[in-house]
């Protein structure tokens, strides 16, 4: 697996700079599991590169020969170029491994924690997140 | 303000600005030096900047996005999760209006006004919202500029004062005034609206809150706000509040951050909502109290 150039890039720059960054500030993200991450398999059918959240759509097929499609929820464009993330980083039909903390009522969608490309490169929003109890100075 | 004369001397104007002031309603800042009126010349207006700091660059808040972080529980929270809360010297009172909204969260409603895209107003901009941040330094004014939304304050100082108490109305950022000693840029804030709280805790103040600043550069890395917060109806003491604010690198991409320009999370019964394109027809999210934690 590796990282994607700009995302080395872009932490290499940023890293310990940017300090406690919020996983989704427009509104809570209590609505998502709070530690389960869990890992899907599917098809790009959209990436939205929008505001405030991006948005990812996923064909995902389940045990039963039927197909689900999923709906990942990431930071807007600014805070993507900063990770790394351009607005032509995914194309339908793109083959990705998704980890995602999943919405607490069961409905297909989540926060996107990373993705994965078929050629191994991770897509992480979030590339510079540090723990809030990190020191403030 | 009345207008002033082309060609007077800075020191002139400067004066003329203090005589003014001095009958103006500006009760904290009873000197008025460091304060440069509107339309002085070009030249004169060059002198006047030659003694201004530098903020110039990109700036994001450092202790996360809880307002006070010396005073967050459990210690080094980031006001993300239900149960994250501060300590404001609150009166019984509005202690128990914080508890309740508090108890709200766990409850499993998650109803920050920001969700539905209202501005996050003042105080709240100076540390419940991400950077980065930009200092746009004028003599006669500052802007604080923010990616998101994109906010805005102005701090006039330009030697007015607030307006009379009896013809002040709330708004988002409230009115701000400042006057410059040395490089420290000293602000007083009023008339701020009362329904936003401090950060997503819901941390809440009264529309009497009144927020005085002192900014300066630490370095030429670190930027300091130094808070001093009195609300006569919510607090018992005034509250104290020391955010810092880093450098990043000048190149980082900044851009537009629209909340509205997709919404798929509105607070809609009372309760963020995630709106996902499989959703059944008229489907709401309920209340989701927290798992109890292991």
């Amino acid at each position: 697996m590796r990282i994607s150039y700009a995302a080395i890039g872009v932490i290499g720059l940023l890293s310990g700079a940017l300090g406690a960054v919020p996983a989704l500030s427009h509104h809570s993200g209590a609505m998502f599991e709070p530690e389960k991450v869990i890992t899907l398999e599917g098809t790009v059918k959209q990436f939205e590169y929008t505001n405030p959240h991006s948005w990812l759509y996923v064909v995902v097929h389940n045990d039963q020969g039927g197909e689900t499609l999923w709906g990942f929820e990431a930071e807007g464009p600014s805070a993507l170029m900063r990770a790394g993330i351009r607005a032509n980083a995914l194309q339908p039909g793109d083959q990705v491994t998704v980890r995602t903390r999943p919405l607490r009522d069961g409905r297909p969608g989540g926060a996107w924690v990373t993705v994965t490309k078929s050629d191994g490169t991770v897509l992480n929003p979030r590339p510079s997140l540090v723990p809030a109890s990190a020191p403030a100075n | 303000m009345p207008s002033f004369h082309r060609g007077a001397t800075v020191a002139r104007l400067l004066l003329g600005a203090a005589v003014l002031a001095a009958s103006s309603h500006a009760p904290a800042l009873a000197q008025q030096k460091g304060v440069t009126p509107f339309g002085l010349s070009q030249a004169d207006r060059t002198k006047v900047i030659a003694t201004l700091p530098n903020w110039s660059g990109l700036w994001n808040p450092v202790g996360g996005l809880i307002f006070d972080p010396s005073t967050a529980d459990p210690k080094g929270n980031n006001a993300q999760q239900p149960g994250d809360r501060e300590h404001p010297p609150y009166n019984a009172e509005w202690e128990a209006k914080y508890k309740a909204k508090l108890d709200h969260t766990l409850a499993g409603y998650f109803t920050d006004p920001i969700t539905n895209c209202l501005p996050h107003g003042m105080p709240r901009l100076m540390g419940g919202i991400p950077g980065p941040l930009e200092f746009v330094v004028t003599p006669e004014l500052t802007f604080i500029i923010w990616e998101y939304g994109p906010q805005l304050r102005r701090i006039y100082t330009d030697g007015r004062g607030h307006l009379p108490v009896e013809e002040r109305f709330d708004s988002w950022t409230g009115h701000s005034i400042g006057h410059w000693e040395g490089e420290t840029l000293v602000i007083d804030t009023v008339s701020m609206r009362d329904d936003t709280p401090y950060d997503r805790t819901g941390a809440p103040h009264s529309s009497k809150v009144h927020l005085i600043e002192r900014m300066r550069l630490v370095d030429k890395d670190i930027f300091e706000n130094d808070m001093t917060i009195e609300d006569p109806v919510a607090f018992t003491q005034p509250w104290h509040i020391n955010r810092r604010y880093r450098r990043i690198p000048s190149d980082t991409f900044v851009g537009d951050v629209a909340c509205t320009e997709t919404q798929h999370s509105p607070i809609v019964n009372g309760q963020t909502q995630f709106i996902l394109p499989g959703d059944p027809p008229g489907y709401l999210v309920g209340p989701m109290p927290m798992p109890p934690k292991k």
